[in-house]
C-alpha cells in the first residue's frame, strides 16, 4: 500500500522530470544534462515507490528508518547546493564588475 | 603635484553641482573624476552639461561605492596623478578643506590623510554611535588610531594605492582602506572636518553597520 508521503514524493519526482524535459526542449539543458537529471528523478521515484531497496544500505550506515536516511541526504544536498550557488554568484559578481568598469572607462575615453 | 579628485555618485543630481563647483574653484593642478554608479536620476547629465572639464564615467548598473572608487582610481592612475582624493557627492564634506589636507600630507610626508568628521550633535544619533563603535573596533583590530574610520574624505599618494587597495564593492570600502593602512603600516594623519547631513536616510544605515562589523572580523582573519 502506498503511503501519503510516497504519493507526494512520486508527484514531485514526476513534476521535476517534466520540468527537466521542458528545459531540454527550450534548449536550456544540453543532452547530457537532460539525461543526468532524468536518471536522477527516475531513481528518486523508484526509491520513493520501493524504499526497501535501500533499507539494508541505510541500516549499515546506522539509520533505523529509511526516511531518516533520505532526510539527511536531502539536507546534505541542500547544503552543497547553497555553497555551489554562493560560489557561482561570487564569480558572476566579479565578472559583472569587470565588464561594467571596462565599459565605463572605454566609453569615457572615447569622448 | 597632480591630484585626481574622485567623486563616486549615486542618485546625487541635487547635491553634486554644489560639490563640483567648490572643487572646481580649488587652486590645484587637478583632475576631477566623477563616477556615476548606475544612478537612476539625472546625475550623469547634470554633471556632463555643467562641467566640461570633469571626467565623468558611468557604471551601467549600480555596483557600490567601493567599485565606483576603484574605477575612479584606475582612471586617476592612467592620468598620472601623484595624489588621489576621494570625496562624497552628497556635499557632506566641505571640499574647501582639501587644500589643508593636501598640505598636511605633503608637510608631514604622510601616505594618507583622512578627513575625520566630528561625532557631535549634527551627526544623526544612530550614525554617531555606529561610527564610534566601528571606529573603535577597527582601531583595536588593526592597530590604527583614527577617530573616523568611516569617513569618505581621504587623500593618499598614488604610490601607496596597491597597499591601500580594497576588494569591497560596498560601504565596507572605507573600513577596508583603514584596515590596509594598519596592516601595511602606512603613515597616516587626520584632520577634523565639519559635516553636513542633507539626507539622513542615505549613506550607511544601521544594517550596513552590522554588515560592516562582521566584515571587520572577516578582514582580521584574512
Amino acid at each position: 500500500m502506498i503511503m501519503g508521503l510516497q504519493i507526494i514524493g512520486i508527484v514531485f519526482g514526476i513534476l521535476m522530470a517534466y520540468f527537466t524535459f521542458l528545459n531540454f526542449k527550450k534548449k536550456e539543458f544540453e543532452k547530457t544534462q537532460f539525461i543526468f537529471w532524468e536518471i536522477l528523478w527516475i531513481c528518486f521515484i523508484f526509491i520513493t515507490l520501493f524504499p526497501n531497496i535501500i533499507s539494508e544500505f541505510s541500516k549499515n550506515l546506522g539509520f533505523i528508518r529509511v526516511m531518516d536516511f533520505l532526510t539527511i541526504i536531502g539536507f546534505i544536498f541542500i547544503a552543497f547546493l547553497s555553497f555551489y550557488n554562493y560560489s557561482s554568484i561570487n564569480i558572476i559578481n566579479k565578472k559583472i564588475e569587470k565588464i561594467v568598469r571596462e565599459e565605463a572607462i572605454t566609453k569615457s575615453l572615447k569622448k | 603635484m597632480k591630484i585626481a579628485i574622485i567623486v563616486p555618485a549615486f542618485n546625487e543630481e541635487k547635491n553634486i553641482l554644489a560639490v563640483l563647483k567648490e572643487i572646481n574653484n580649488l587652486d590645484f593642478d587637478k583632475k576631477i573624476i566623477v563616477v556615476d554608479d548606475g544612478s537612476l536620476d539625472d546625475t550623469f547629465n547634470v554633471v556632463k552639461k555643467n562641467f566640461e572639464n570633469v571626467i565623468i564615467l558611468r557604471h551601467s548598473i549600480n555596483l557600490g561605492k567601493g567599485a565606483a572608487l576603484k574605477t575612479g582610481c584606475i582612471v586617476a592612475m592612467q592620468l598620472g596623478s601623484d595624489l588621489i582624493a576621494t570625496i562624497d557627492a552628497d556635499n557632506q564634506h566641505p571640499p574647501n578643506i582639501l587644500p589643508k589636507i593636501v598640505d598636511l600630507l605633503t608637510r608631514d610626508n604622510l601616505d594618507v590623510v583622512i578627513g575625520a568628521r566630528d561625532a557631535n550633535e549634527s551627526m544623526p544619533l544612530v550614525s554617531r554611535l555606529g561610527n564610534i563603535f566601528l571606529s573603535r573596533a577597527t582601531n583595536y583590530l588593526f592597530g590604527t588610531n583614527i577617530s573616523d574610520t568611516q569617513s569618505g574624505l581621504k587623500v593618499f599618494k598614488t604610490s601607496v594605492y596597491d597597499k591601500i587597495n580594497w576588494s569591497a564593492n560596498d560601504y565596507f570600502v572605507e573600513t577596508e582602506m583603514v584596515a590596509n593602512i594598519g596592516k601595511n603600516k602606512l603613515k597616516y594623519g587626520e584632520l577634523k572636518i565639519d559635516t553636513v547631513y542633507n539626507d539622513v536616510y542615505k549613506g550607511t544605515t544601521f544594517f550596513d553597520g552590522i554588515k560592516i562589523f562582521f566584515k571587520i572580523i572577516k578582514q582580521k582573519l584574512k
